[in-house]
């Protein structure tokens, strides 16, 4: 569908909300790669704890202003990862998450 | 009754074509030919209970021998896939952020989007999970530009969910790096995969039956503006490869209509016709007379199927 994969189309958003979401994170893990190669063990469980937040970052798209064109594919979710989320906008300095309708 | 290719068919066309008409007549020449039919319509605007004269619902109500119709209830359907979620919720979370779920829960119901989801999620669970109990369905559409999404969001919605499963898996084979490090063997459970994986591979037969099973009739008048659209349609359905099959020209001035507005009418009809078959280059079209008077109930129905009885070959 042209409309569809067009400048400002679903599918043109589609890549460019994967790689928004994708580049935001990209930082925090380059630097969280490098303390890896020192200390592996505890490396491994920051990149693990960053995949995981790439994976949040996506599933909460809509808080950041993009649309997510899956939302309701992955709703379903939500019950498993908000404790999730709780921890990651706790750990990263934040007591209230600025959208008051993902957090608190 | 074994499903062959093409027991899955979608109208489409301009608003006012007489989309549900044909698809209407369609599912009954089906259901008349011993298959158990399945009528869908997934026009907000509904009219097919209307033109049936039986008031229809978000279950199939049967309609006749062995012909079933449903009007696809979006507004319910996304209601029963938002409470389903909430009584999850609430099994699953703390007291904490209870109160949070619910308010991220009531803000995504009444998202833009939620409502064409929730139809796509419905056609999954009429063309996937239920695929044995149909021999032939008939998709019944609102107009064009809602069509081609419908037929090409599968698609897309698969290759989001398919990343977010790869994206998932990458951590889960760090955490399980992790473990094994400290001695732990055991296969770490994540339901959120589960969950994911399901999704993608629902999404991906919906997908598969668009493209494998599925005809797209597109049904049109012979008037400028409505041909311009079907035309792009043909276009825009060949480049998402899924099928065309013939096209239905409806509202077609039969030759024994008399005088000088009819004759009027009819010559201006023959240039659009011979314009929209030139620019088809060969694809198979069916001209539908225009009647004296409305479609309504099976009797008026009859006149209609014997011109649509040359879809069913496709």
């Amino acid at each position: 569908v042209s409309a569809d994969r067009g400048p400002g189309g679903i599918g043109h958003r589609l890549g460019a909300a994967w790689r928004a979401a994708r580049t935001g994170f990209r930082a925090v893990a380059d630097y969280h790669d490098a303390v890896t190669l020192a200390r592996w063990r505890g490396g491994l469980r920051r990149a693990h704890r960053d995949e995981e937040d790439r994976f949040l970052a996506v599933l909460l798209l809509a808080a950041y202003g993009v649309d997510d064109p899956a939302a309701f594919e992955t709703l379903e979710l939500t019950p498993r990862l908000i404790e999730d989320f709780h921890r990651w906008h706790q750990r990263e300095g934040l007591d209230r998450f600025p959208d008051a309708g993902v957090c608190c | 009754v074994l499903l062959t290719a093409a027991a899955l068919r979608f109208v489409g066309g301009k608003g006012g074509v007489g989309k549900t008409t044909t698809a209407t007549a369609l599912a009954a020449e089906f259901a008349a030919t011993g298959h158990r039919t399945l009528l869908v319509s997934t026009d907000p605007a509904h009219s097919t209970g209307d033109l049936l004269g039986v008031p229809l619902g978000g279950d199939a109500t049967e309609v006749g021998p062995s012909w079933w119709a449903v009007e696809v209830d979006a507004e319910r359907a996304a209601d029963e896939h938002v409470e389903r979620i909430r009584e999850d919720a609430h099994r699953l979370v703390s007291h904490e952020v209870r109160a949070t779920v619910d308010r991220h829960l009531d803000l995504a119901r009444r998202a833009s989007g939620t409502l064409e989801s929730a139809v796509i999620d419905r056609l999954a669970t009429l063309l996937v999970d239920e695929v044995d109990r149909y021999d032939r369905v008939v998709v019944d559409t609102a107009p064009t530009g809602h069509t081609l999404r419908l037929l090409a969001m599968p698609e897309l919605l698969r290759g989001w969910v398919g990343g977010l499963v790869r994206q998932r898996e990458k951590a889960r084979g760090l955490d399980r790096a992790m473990r094994n490090l400290v001695g732990d063997d055991a296969p770490p459970e994540d339901p959120v995969l589960d969950r994911l994986r399901l999704r993608a591979e629902r999404l991906s037969a919906l997908r598969a039956r668009l493209h494998d099973d599925a005809v797209v009739h597109l049904v049109t008048v012979p008037e400028r503006l409505a041909i311009e659209e079907t035309l792009r349609a043909v276009d825009e359905l060949r480049a998402e490869k899924l099928t065309v099959g013939t096209l239905v020209v409806n509202q077609v001035i039969p030759d024994d209509a008399e005088g000088a507005f009819s004759a009027a009418r009819r010559e201006q009809q023959a240039i659009h016709l011979a314009d929209l078959e030139r620019r088809l280059r060969g694809r198979a079209t069916v001209r539908v007379p225009l009647l004296p008077h409305d479609v309504r109930g099976p009797d008026d129905l009859t006149a209609i199927r014997r011109h649509v009885r040359t879809l069913l070959e496709r």
